[in-house]
């Protein structure tokens, strides 16, 4: 949940606020005995939620994801070549995802996280239509940045 | 026309693989993509984009995570206090109960006294300040605060004049409340964090030189009472333009705000009750945005 958060362009703390946050609300949510149908999305949406009143307050917007974007390490390729070209892939992949329509870039990243469509789209609070077309554009858009 | 020729959606390929279309259509599918090499190859391209993308996804931002363990253990020590004062909560619940069901006499009298003495002293305590019929604070014992308790809020300034107020370099939007700090209020308080029905509001607003200091925030309800958020921010427009046309000296706004804001309310205004009913105006509420469940 903090990668996605991260995603929407949430400082590190922020995000751990809000999901300790989202956290508590859930179990108040719970303990007053109500629906406990696709908790998983019910929480990421309280989270998103919140995320984007506290982007909107603190008008950070998308620049700190750049920016942790652009300052990514190196993964653990033993191979300098291949390392470099993996960075290179990554970095490609995810200038894609940055300047993807934020509705596009939160199904994703939610999909990349394991959230089922239907956690998706309760999330996001839209059909499971929506989170297949927004998956399919966006993937269109990887397979071309990727060459594929 | 051929069924091969009909080629499937992306979108169709997704869901049917994620199992999320309705088993008549998803064994059309089925059947499509035994025959359909393009199909077949569509979907496995986009399936394996998408890990592909997920692996990228995880390791750029695994990288800048910081460490979740005592995140972890911060979380359960709130969780654990949550439940806490839930039980207690529940426990003076069922006491109550638990009176009424054994129609114990003597102590349904006894509260009952209880009650009429505390009504009585509400009735006959004098109303500093206010003005006669105006009803003030009594939602605080029911854990609304209109006004907050001066105990724990006396009210905190930073050094600036009328000139850095009026003169714009202090006329930004209100500083954001960083998130722990509007937990700390909400537990010093002993409620629970409830960013739907409460604003943590400063007392001196910042318009006036007020500080982002716990000593002056206090979570103020949005709309449960007459003396909510909305109206306070009315005197505190006010207050500003006063001091600014020199018609109040600073000292004396911050000072009148934050020893009792309702009674400054009257005294600005010149009216016993809110102006406009702002009570049911709900700005930056957040219940309207989360799940209907």
């Amino acid at each position: 949940m903090l990668r996605y958060l991260l995603v929407l362009g949430l400082s590190a703390h922020d995000g751990e606020e809000i999901i300790q946050e989202s956290f508590l609300l859930l179990f108040q949510h719970l303990r007053q005995g109500k629906s406990r149908e696709n908790l998983r999305g019910w929480v990421f949406r309280v989270a998103r939620n919140l995320a984007l009143k506290q982007r909107a307050a603190n008008q950070v917007h998308l620049r700190r994801a750049v920016e942790l974007n652009e300052a990514l390490p190196l993964d653990r390729n033993p191979n300098p070549e291949e390392q470099l070209q993996s960075k290179v892939r990554q970095r490609r992949l995810l200038s894609v995802v940055r300047a993807l329509p934020e509705q596009d870039k939160s199904c994703l990243a939610m999909r990349a996280e394991g959230l089922h469509y239907r956690e998706i789209a309760e999330a996001l609070g839209i059909s499971l239509g929506s989170v297949a077309a927004s998956l399919a554009r966006s993937l269109a858009r990887l397979s071309r940045a990727d060459g594929g | 026309m051929k069924e091969e020729h009909l080629h499937i959606s992306d979108e169709q390929l997704l869901l049917h693989a994620c199992g999320e279309v309705p088993a008549s259509r998803s064994s059309q599918i089925q059947v499509h993509l035994e025959t359909c090499s393009q199909c077949r190859n569509r979907l496995q391209e986009l399936q394996s984009t998408l890990a592909e993308f997920g692996e990228v996804h995880r390791n750029a931002w695994d990288a800048v995570l910081p460490p979740v363990d005592e995140r972890r253990a911060q979380l359960r020590t709130r969780l654990a206090e949550l439940a806490e004062q839930e039980r207690r909560n529940e426990w003076f619940g069922l006491t109550w109960m638990d009176v009424v069901e054994h129609r114990s006499a003597a102590a349904v009298a006894g509260i009952m006294i209880a009650a009429c003495l505390l009504v009585a002293i509400r009735l006959y305590r004098p109303t500093e300040g206010s003005q006669p019929g105006v009803s003030r604070s009594m939602s605080a014992s029911v854990g609304h605060w209109e006004e907050p308790d001066l105990r724990l809020t006396p009210g905190a300034t930073v050094t600036v004049t009328e000139n850095d107020i009026c003169n714009g370099t202090n006329a930004k939007p209100e500083p954001v409340v960083p998130v722990t700090l509007k937990r700390k209020v909400f537990e010093e308080y002993g409620l629970a964090p409830r960013p739907d029905a409460y604003e943590v509001d400063y007392l001196i607003t910042p318009e006036l030189g007020g500080a982002t200091d716990i000593r002056n925030l206090w979570p103020e309800p949005y709309r449960d009472t007459v003396w909510n958020a909305h109206v306070k921010d009315q005197l505190e427009d006010r207050l500003h333009q006063m001091v600014c046309h020199g018609d109040v000296d600073l000292a004396t706004a911050q000072h009148d705000i934050s020893a009792d804001w309702i009674a400054a309310y009257h005294k600005y205004f010149h009216v016993s009750h809110p102006l406009a009913d702002s009570s049911s105006s709900n700005t930056a509420s957040l219940t309207g945005s989360l799940p209907r469940t």
